[in-house]
């Protein structure tokens, strides 16, 4: 007769056996005294693993706890500051960044495919309304003498706005956003005004209008308001054909980018709680398709809450990944 | 049939506080979490709740780690220096301090995956729930709990027996 193993032992131990197998390990026990010794050995471990853990718990008296509808509003903006300082920093470099290439050579100023001049006016999008999101997303919509970018940097105190270029300097690896930091200061404010002042054309969304769909089917669809970046203006929100909720919102006045949500559970071959390796582009120059299918035909991806979000646009991946990062879900 | 949000609040919110603590290290943190996990849950209105706020509060601790390792990055090369700094404890609570400390020097010599197990496990799930959150197969969670205990208790020994035990 076969012995029981260590993993079988635990089990019925736990009371996780069936009741056929449980009868049939206590029929092997009743006969077999190594086997009864060995499960009062693992009896011990378990009970003294769980001791220990006891004393792995928080120190003090247990906190109240708060009544469950009190929690409908968790404290909001201390826990989002650092995150929205970085997307602010993010913001900022590929804003610089944008205008300080555009201003060196103008003709070879970078368009999206797809996009085309068109007067402001035309252009009314299903931006979220306020109450839908709790964050307000009150950008202009025609150019103003503040470029996108300032707007950003300026939100930010002026104490962190130190620490912001403090934190360009040893951001990890953009090199492109690094670049583009270095040139922040007198110059590019200056030229970027300018430059706004050139850019009458307004960005035509990417998708097609008649894959739209309201904030509300959104909700509906996911099971939760999509997750965006807190800082950016949602242009639309679209069902794309993968069955993914498209959420797309604006960089700056000719860039935008798409957000590709599922709900976790649609995605049976991601498990919970392992990510996705974002892949590099090869050069800081590639860009990823209007798809945005790296050379390897992934794109990056993250976990946000229950969501699984995918990231594209006519940027480099590094910069992509930056953006990524700093998607948050809606409440 | 989904349960009750209430009642799920009051027979799991502790089982999830000391589930986030066991990662975050920080009692208020810990709690915050766990509140930050019921209140998004009153939003989704999830269907299988229980184990919706374990996933939820486990991708909100991991991201938390991410942010306060690139902060502490930061600080190093901003300032220089090791940013790490142990608060000091009172007298009375130095012994309860201290051993918090051992476990969980013992939890961190267990590979993330038994880790995770082990918590969920003590965080009152069952091994249906352990599988579907790990991605394991039922059949192995009760292989993966014996080898964490084993060496959970194995590496709580040796650190007591010597201050200056090689790390394994």
């Amino acid at each position: 007769m076969s012995h029981v193993d260590e993993g079988t032992l635990h089990a019925y131990l736990d009371g996780e056996v069936t009741p056929v197998e449980r009868a049939r390990l206590d029929a092997h026990l009743a006969e077999c005294a190594a086997c009864r010794a060995r499960l009062e050995e693992e009896r011990g471990l378990i009970e003294r693993a769980g001791q220990l853990l006891g004393l792995a718990t928080p120190p003090g008296p247990d906190r109240a706890m708060p009544p469950l509808h009190q929690l409908r509003h968790p404290r909001p903006w201390l826990r989002w500051r650092v995150p929205l300082a970085w997307a602010a920093t993010v913001v900022l470099a590929l804003g610089a960044g944008w205008y300080a290439r555009a201003t060196l050579d103008p003709r070879s100023a970078p368009t999206v495919s797809g996009f085309g001049p068109r007067e402001e006016g035309a252009r009314e999008n299903t931006t979220l309304a306020p109450a839908d999101s709790g964050v307000t997303r009150d950008r202009p919509t025609r150019p103003t003498a503040a470029p996108t970018a300032r707007l950003e940097a300026k939100t930010a105190p002026a104490a962190d706005r130190d620490q912001l270029a403090a934190r360009q300097r040893v951001a990890e690896g953009d090199s492109a956003a690094g670049s583009a930091a270095g040139a922040l200061s007198a110059p590019a404010p200056a030229a970027a005004a300018a430059q706004e002042n050139k850019v009458a054309a307004a960005v035509q969304p990417v998708t097609v209008a008649d894959r739209r769909i309201s904030a509300d089917s959104a909700r509906r669809l996911l099971g939760r308001a999509p997750a965006t970046i807190p800082s950016l203006a949602v242009v639309s929100i679209q069902k794309g054909t993968d069955g993914a909720i498209v959420v797309e919102q604006r960089l700056d006045p000719r860039t935008t980018i798409l957000l590709h949500e599922w709900p976790v559970e649609q995605r049976q071959d991601a498990p919970p709680l392992r990510e996705r390796a974002a892949a590099p582009a090869p050069a800081p120059a590639v860009r990823s398709d209007l798809q945005g299918r790296l050379s390897n035909g992934e794109r990056l991806a993250r976990y946000v809450g229950v969501l699984r979000i995918e990231i594209s646009g006519p940027l480099p991946a590094d910069s992509l990944s930056k953006l990524l990062e700093a998607v948050r879900p809606e409440d | 049939m989904p349960e009750d949000l209430a009642e799920i609040y009051k027979s799991t919110y502790r089982a999830l506080v000391r589930f986030l603590y066991r990662k975050v290290w920080d009692p208020e943190r810990a709690e915050d979490l766990a509140q930050e996990a019921f209140a998004r849950a009153l939003v989704h209105q999830p269907e299988n709740a229980r184990g919706w706020l374990f996933v939820v509060a486990a991708n909100m601790a991991r991201d938390e780690a991410r942010r306060a390792q690139r902060e502490r990055h930061h600080l190093t090369l901003l300032k220089g220096e090791r940013a790490e700094a142990a608060s000091p404890a009172p007298d009375e609570l130095l012994d309860a301090a201290t051993q918090r400390d051992r476990v969980k020097a013992a939890l961190e010599q267990l590979t993330p995956r038994d880790r995770e197990v082990l918590l969920l496990w003590d965080a009152g799930m069952n091994y249906d729930e352990i599988a579907a959150q790990t991605g394991l197969a039922k059949t192995a969670v009760g292989t993966t709990l014996a080898r964490a205990r084993r060496r959970l208790v194995e590496a709580h020994e040796a650190g007591t027996e010597g201050r200056d035990v090689a790390r394994g």
